[in-house]
């Protein structure tokens, strides 16, 4: 009975295989498997296997982005938003595939260092090498044109940067980049084209040339470790055996096999904690600083930028031979390319050991260091670093140009701003309702901060500093006026003309001289007086013409509800050392006088006011959990832009209200800013909800298994037994020898034919 | 030698797929090919900003005109206009007003009020774009007429 049903499955199989055309296969597959490879081969011949499972990961990612992605240039960005925060695991999709492609790169990168370093491209594997040299480039052009996709300014900018070189194309580079882009620039239509390209053309391309090379790599065979012309035919299996040679399947199988369970929990957990930001929509109008190109392209980047004016310095003769520095890089950069790209026709030596290959491992070795380096150099240029509480700045060259600020400085202030003197930009930490880490630099004009001012008014330079307009970069001049930042010459005339009058009153401490006096002038130009046509101090009627200059609400509300200024600015705030707005306002420095009738109304004012400062940063903590969580707030993201326009609201109508003493005012806008402020903050939570923070399941739950299939992998390869040598000879006659191959043979006809009782047990 | 019916078959059916793989490359080429650019704006009337320009170092005036950014600037001795495209890699200069010219955010390039070549790698002047000339009510109209580089200007 039980005989009937074995043979009627069997009956069966053989039908499906025959009519279905698998038996042919099958029977492919199976010989492919049995094909002989070297015994004792590297850990590094896995990374072949892992670029391949890396590439059908990349594949079965993009096809679910495919699902959501829109290629359109007013949609990308919005569906790669869609795909990181509200599909299901799209952002483990997402980072996947953007990761996907850098660990592609590296894989590719260290098989074709493995190539190099066992001399496998010489012959007869001279096109294996050439394809594999195509794929990679293949691969590169992947990571190019998958970059532009999410829209954003990162992938805008780097993209113009690289197509605009096609521009240097002799003869047809403008009409040739007005091909690739679809317009003179890139823009919407480029989108559409790099999307073909990424998901059609490439792809398609890539498969035919896997094909190409997995084919030569079974027709040619994993070169052993011998001499070029010592390799013995593939088809003498019995001799191969003899000389150290095994069938692929089981141990390559199992090896690699391990290579990709591994491989795939390193995906899993860099793309999950290391997630790629979004970034801002593209803005074709604006250059975001510091845009550089992916690690992969920046050792070639790099390098370009040392081919300029400077070379002409080193090499005159250059000059002399109207050779173009730009065309001297890129003339360098393609002769290593196609010295790499054709190794096997250069290099005929026998020799493949390392060892036996002295200059080409010194050239090898060099050129590596040296594509590391640009590398760091690239990285590290137009970037200052902290070490140690130094900052170090590097130029665009990637040149030291010197350490900044020392910690000692900030010892004392913990808001105290550091100095860059290269740069004159201001970092901020973002929207904040409370102090902002402010990093103020220094001037353009390479003054320092407050101007030619700070030089003598020392005593008002320190109070200032201290002060919210310091933080905000609020020179002496905006309040004051005066010369600051004018150039001197158009007050020539002034001058001359003040120093010739004898209506000129000169301070008491000036000693008369001209040159003290020229300065005087210089110095005062256009300085804003007090109503009492001294300059030293503003009274309380000067406040218009000081404060009111850029606090105009304030002022407004503060003259309807003060006629008669019994209190100033200077009375809550200070002289130069303003403060931002706290408690201390409300309890120390405002209205705090019990029989003033004013001072209750200002009081439950500062009580309104303190209340919805705590909303916002209620808010704002749960806007830091979302970002802390990966969720892109930066820029365009529609929350952060509806805080910040409710942060706006905030300071620029609601907090001058307590200027107006209206309790009722100030409580019927705060309720309405609140009631805003309280939808926003309710999606913002719902936002963190749903992003639960599932991430370590995913990553412990991978790695489980990954440890879980290595370590069976691993007793299986251990039950195989050693693998015998190669190029020192094979202990052949000897019975160990023979053991091992015969179980290799047992287990993987288990393997292979499950239904065949005589495969073997396993 | 004569053409038998039989080679002019033979011949034919070689030619087949080389008919139409042309035919089908030729009608991939022009579906390529980029769509003809929108009509351009002849110009674009600035209003009477010409008296903004009278105090020395004011900064440039931004406008967007045909897609690209333009910088309107007063370079010590008259109001030009200049494409915010660097002449490098295409990046988008930006003024600095402590260099009292343009730079580069990307490669570093600069270039003067004027759009020379201050500063490598760019090797080229920015692309000029001409003004009308101003009437006495300080009227700028920017007009789609690229300045022709002087020879030997960089």
């Amino acid at each position: 009975m039980e005989r009937e049903a074995g043979s009627r499955i069997d009956g069966l199989r053989g039908w499906f295989l025959e009519r279905s055309g698998f038996g042919i296969l099958n029977a492919f597959g199976l010989r492919q498997l049995g094909k002989p490879v070297p015994t004792r081969l590297s850990w590094l011949y896995t990374t072949g296997a892992l670029a391949i499972f890396y590439f059908g990961l990349q594949v079965v990612t993009g096809c679910l982005l495919l699902t959501v992605y829109v290629p359109h240039e007013e949609l990308a960005y919005k569906s790669v938003q869609i795909i990181e925060h509200q599909a299901s695991l799209g952002w483990l999709v997402r980072q996947c595939h953007s990761w996907g492609a850098s660990f592609v790169v590296i894989v590719l990168i260290m098989h074709m260092i493995k190539v190099l370093w066992y001399g496998t491209y010489k012959r007869p594997r001279e096109f294996t090498w050439f394809v594999g040299c195509l794929l990679f480039a293949i691969t590169l052009g992947f990571c190019f044109s998958g970059y532009l996709l999410p829209w954003n300014q990162l992938a805008f900018w780097a993209t113009r940067v690289g197509i605009a070189a096609v521009d240097s194309v002799p003869w047809i580079g403008p009409e040739l980049k007005s091909f690739i882009c679809g317009s003179d620039e890139v823009s919407g239509a480029t989108i559409g084209r790099f999307f073909a390209l990424h998901v059609v053309v490439l792809p398609g391309i890539l498969l035919l040339m896997l094909a190409w090379h997995l084919a030569l790599i079974t027709w040619k065979g994993i070169s052993p470790k011998i001499a070029v012309g010592e390799e013995l035919d593939l088809g003498n299996v019995v001799a191969l055996r003899k000389t150290g040679s095994e069938p692929f399947f089981p141990r390559q199988v199992y090896r690699d096999l391990v290579a990709c369970s591994l491989g795939f929990a390193a995906l899993v957990t860099v793309a999950t904690y290391c997630p790629w930001p979004l970034g801002e929509p593209a803005d074709e109008f604006s250059t975001p600083e510091g845009i550089k190109p992916e690690w992969y392209f920046l050792p070639v980047y790099q390098f370009l930028k040392y081919f300029d004016d400077n070379l002409y310095s080193a090499l005159p003769f250059l000059k002399s031979w109207g050779v173009e520095p730009d065309f001297l890089g890129v003339t360098m950069v393609n002769i290593v390319a196609s010295v790499l790209f054709l190794l096997p026709v250069l290099d005929r030596g026998k020799e493949r050991k390392i060892t036996r290959r002295p200059l080409f491992a010194l050239l090898a070795f060099v050129f590596l260091i040296g594509v590391l380096a640009m590398g760091v150099l690239g990285y590290l240029a137009e970037r200052t670093i902290e070490i140690g509480g130094t900052k170090y700045h590097f130029d665009t060259k990637g040149v030291l140009t010197g350490s900044l600020a020392r910690e000692g400085q900030e010892e004392d202030r913990e808001d105290e701003p550091a100095f860059d003197s290269k740069s004159a930009v201001k970092e901020d930490g973002g929207a904040s309702t409370g102090p902002a880490a402010v990093v103020v630099t220094w001037r353009a004009d390479m003054l320092p901060p407050g101007g030619t001012c700070v030089g003598c008014h020392v005593d008002q330079a320190e109070e200032w500093e201290g002060s919210v307009h310091h933080d905000e970069e609020i020179e002496c001049a905006r309040c004051h006026g005066g010369i600051d930042t004018t150039s001197p010459e158009k007050l020539l005339g002034i001058v001359e003309g003040a120093l010739e009058s004898e209506d000129t009153e000169w301070p008491d401490d000036l000693d008369g001289a001209l040159e003290a006096k020229r300065a005087y002038l210089w110095a005062h130009q256009g300085v804003q007086l007090n109503r009492g046509g001294d300059p030293s101090s503003p009274r309380s009627k000067d406040v218009p013409v000081f404060c009111g200059k850029c606090h105009e609400t304030e002022l407004r509300h503060w003259q309807a509800a003060e006629p008669e200024q019994t209190k100033s600015c200077k009375s809550c705030h200070g002289n130069h050392q303003v403060q931002r707005v706290g408690p201390f306002l409300y309890e120390e420095d405002g209205y705090t006088d019990e029989d003033d009738p004013r001072t209750r109304s200002f009081q439950a004012i500062g009580k309104i006011l303190l209340e919805v400062d705590g909303r916002f940063q209620e808010a704002e903590s749960t806007l830091g959990a979302l970002r802390a969580k990966g969720y892109p707030l930066d820029g365009a993201v529609e929350e952060q832009k509806r805080f910040e326009s409710l942060v706006t609201e905030k300071n620029s109508e609601l907090s001058p209200l307590v200027h107006t003493l209206n309790e009722e005012r100030v409580r019927s806008e705060a309720a309405e800013l609140v009631a805003a402020l309280d939808a926003l903050h309710g999606d913002l939570r719902s936002h963190l909800d749903s992003h639960d923070d599932d991430r370590p399941i995913f990553v412990l739950g991978v790695w489980v298994l990954a440890v879980f299939f290595t370590v069976v992998l691993t007793l299986k390869l251990r039950s195989l037994g050693p693998a015998v040598s190669t190029s020192e000879g094979a202990p052949s006659g000897s019975e160990d020898s023979a053991a091992d191959v015969a179980g290799m043979d047992t287990e993987r006809g288990a393997l292979l034919h499950p239904l065949d009782p005589e495969s073997g047990s396993g | 030698m004569p053409v038998t019916r039989r080679k002019f078959q033979h011949l034919a059916v070689l030619a087949f797929p080389f008919v139409y793989g042309v035919g089908v490359l030729a009608a991939a080429v022009r579906y390529l090919t980029p769509l003809p650019r929108r009509p351009r704006d002849k110009q674009l009337d600035l209003g009477e900003t010409a008296s903004y320009f009278d105090e020395p170092g004011a900064s440039p005036i931004e406008v967007s005109f045909n897609g690209l950014k333009i910088y309107v600037v007063h370079d010590g001795t008259r109001i030009r206009a200049f494409d915010s495209t660097c002449t490098h890699l295409s990046c988008n200069v930006s003024w600095r007003e402590g260099h009292g010219g343009f730079v580069c955010p990307c490669h570093g390039a600069e270039f003067g009020a004027d759009g020379s070549v201050k500063k490598r790698p760019a090797t080229t002047p920015l692309k000029e774009f001409e003004l009308a000339p101003i009437g006495a009510d300080g009227k700028l109209t920017l007009l789609d007429q690229v300045v022709k580089p002087a020879r030997g200007a960089s």
